[in-house]
């Protein structure tokens, strides 16, 4: 069953500053026990999508068009308690800033204790085994100030977990982290979410980072989702042009004697529904119809966002563009 | 706790600081007074002879900086001087009033910050749900604004309308009718408190509303707890510091207070003593009250200082981390 139905989904933020569109008809499903990835720019509208999950919007946003849907109704339509149930039994939060997320005057025992069913001292350090902590019994007695980066998303996370929900968010969880830290922690999201069957929706910038980690990659630009499939399907053979700029941009991925190359211009700001596709502007394979006409997604399930999805492999052989390898 | 003690041993040592400061500049502010001391025995039109004698026998023809000494000396061992007017010593009469505004000041404290913490989370979670209310800013404008005087004559009409008796009668010292006496100070601690729980309830607003912009209450969110869970497991704790400083800072606007409201009141409290001694120039009266009061405002705020470790760890840590 789909456990997450995201359905065009359009959500613009009315800031004294101006208005900005962060979703511009995002869609997306999740089916119970997924691993999904979604890797895009800030800016591209993911963490507006993973809040708007939650039914975290501030009161800023605004949502314009389409729905979100959890275990089949919709986050909009929810009555505060019936929200808070939601959340309660069915989702799971981590945010990026690991220290932050917990509460810096209590103890971590306590903190996780209050979101067992079964509380207790022993059921705690069992859980913050399972997190793959060291030295569990000092851990319990810490504050959050005394854990590093690492070990605090650890415990976010078995917090998270604590009543195994139906679906997992992970804002950026290993961002603030070391290099090394990082695919320690992605593996244990990964991990603890297949054990307890529990879909993953892990937003992040780094898309060959967490492919490793998913069973699907969901790349997103100007608040809607460009392109989507299997890690390795997308990352051997990208469709869509930005995703396929991401691949250049990111270092270690270039071939022997080609050139690591950014993408040109910048990300956009939309303060309303783009006109066409948003990465028109940036994209080297722009045709007149991109800036005009707004893409719909192709028919099989990579649901490709391009005008010129199915032409590109043969003008790229014609530009000579570096192959991508894995 | 080494550590621990470090802190408290600079808290300690900046108290002392403020002390002798607050010394110097009262001492030398009144010295600086022109008509000197003796005048207040003497009137306007005493000679240049009496004048120097009644300096000599006071011993105001000193240097003053000797003066200083031994009047600070005797502060440390517990002498405040000797009031001009009835020769009697400060101390002495302190001992009688104090307990009245130490009495009065407590009472007022134990309304403020309980009534301005709850008035202020009240408002804060308001806020959060988007139900900014603007009677809550009236209520705070209202607070900060009207003065103690007004509160306590419109709390004194009501309480007669209403025919309470215990206004009017007359002050009982605690230690003889502890309950007749804290029922005769209600009124009073009232009135001195209005202004104080509204500063109080300002500043736990503000600062519900900073902890709300933390990452640990989205969590707390995202994990649906409900509001009441919120504010007890989070809210609460993260906002204890705020108020106790604030607590503290109010010990000074409640002495303040106080001078008018044991006036209004007729209370024989340490106010009404200093305000006489400034119209009857009672000169090493007002510097003992002034001394006082400046003393409580500092023991008050080392209190706060020294809880606000326990209170909050991270304080507690970076204090010893920073030693």
């Amino acid at each position: 069953m789909t456990l997450l139905d995201v359905r065009d989904l359009a959500v613009r933020y009315d800031t004294p500053h101006g208005v900005s569109q962060a979703l511009d008809g995002a869609s997306l499903t999740v089916a119970a026990g997924e691993l999904v990835a979604v890797v895009g720019e800030s800016g591209s509208g993911k963490s507006t999508l993973g809040m708007a999950v939650l039914g975290l919007l501030p009161a800023s946003a605004q949502r314009v068009a389409g729905d979100l849907l959890v275990d089949g109704s919709s986050v909009f339509g929810l009555a505060p308690a019936e929200l808070r149930g939601l959340r309660r039994t069915r989702l799971g939060l981590v945010l990026q800033d690991a220290a932050g997320s917990l509460d810096p005057t209590r103890r971590i025992g306590r903190q996780l204790a209050e979101h067992l069913d079964r509380p207790g001292h022993a059921a705690v350090l069992s859980r913050l085994e399972q997190v793959r902590l060291p030295d569990v019994e000092r851990v319990a007695r810490s504050y959050p100030h005394q854990l590093s980066g690492g070990m605090a998303q650890r415990v976010a996370i078995a917090i998270a977990l604590a009543r195994s929900p139906g679906l997992l968010v992970a804002d950026e969880p290993t961002a603030a982290l070391d290099t090394e830290i990082k695919h320690d922690v992605l593996r244990l999201l990964a991990d603890s979410c297949r054990e307890r069957r529990t879909a993953l929706l892990v937003l992040t910038h780094d898309l060959t980072g967490i492919a490793a980690y998913c069973t699907r990659l969901v790349v997103m630009y100007g608040g809607r989702v460009v392109e989507t499939g299997p890690p390795e399907e997308v990352l051997e053979r990208p469709r869509h042009p930005y995703t396929r700029g991401l691949l250049h941009a990111v270092p270690g991925q270039e071939t022997v004697g080609g050139t690591l190359r950014s993408i040109a211009g910048s990300p956009p700001v939309l303060t309303g529904p783009s006109a066409g596709c948003a990465f028109a502007p940036r994209c080297e394979f722009r045709i007149d119809r991109c800036g005009g006409v707004r893409p719909e997604p192709s028919d099989d399930a990579a649901r490709v966002l391009c005008h010129r999805d199915g032409e590109l492999d043969a003008v790229v052989t014609l530009h000579e563009a570096p192959e991508v390898s894995r | 706790m080494s550590g621990g003690l470090g802190h408290a041993g600079l808290v300690l040592a900046r108290a002392v600081a403020t002390m002798l400061a607050v010394t110097v500049l009262v001492f030398f502010a009144l010295h600086a007074v022109p008509g000197g001391f003796e005048s207040v025995y003497l009137g306007t039109s005493a000679s240049e002879t009496s004048h120097a004698t009644v300096r000599a026998a006071l011993g105001l023809d000193r240097p003053l900086l000797e003066q200083y000494v031994s009047w600070v000396g005797g502060i440390v061992t517990g002498d405040l001087g000797t009031s001009l007017l009835s020769s009697r010593p400060i101390v002495d009469e302190l001992a009688v009033r104090l307990p009245a505004t130490a009495q009065l000041a407590v009472l007022a404290t134990v309304i403020s910050v309980p009534a301005g913490a709850a008035l202020g989370i009240a408002a804060g979670v308001a806020n959060l749900r988007g139900r900014a209310s603007g009677l809550g800013r009236v209520a705070g404008a209202l607070s900060a604004s009207v003065p103690d005087f007004v509160v306590a004559t419109v709390l004194v009409f009501v309480a007669s309308q209403a025919g309470w008796r215990i206004v009017g009668s007359s002050y009982v010292p605690f230690a003889e009718d502890p309950v007749g006496s804290t029922v005769r100070m209600l009124l009073p601690a009232l009135s001195l408190s209005f202004f104080a729980t509204g500063i109080v309830a300002r500043t736990t607003r503000d600062a519900v509303l900073a902890v709300r912009a933390e990452p640990f209450m989205t969590m707390a969110i995202a994990r649906g707890e409900s509001t009441w869970q919120i504010v007890r497991r989070h809210v609460l704790r993260n906002v204890a510091n705020p108020i106790v400083t604030v607590g503290a800072v109010n010990v000074g606007y409640l002495l303040g207070g106080a001078l008018i409201i044991e006036r209004v009141f007729a209370i024989p409290g340490v106010g009404e003593y200093a305000v006489n001694a400034v119209n009857s120039r009672d000169y090493p009266v007002v510097m003992a009250t002034v001394v006082l009061g400046a003393a409580a405002f500092v023991v008050a705020n080392v209190l706060a200082d020294l809880a606000g470790g326990f209170v909050d760890p991270r304080l507690g840590a970076r204090r010893r981390a920073a030693r």
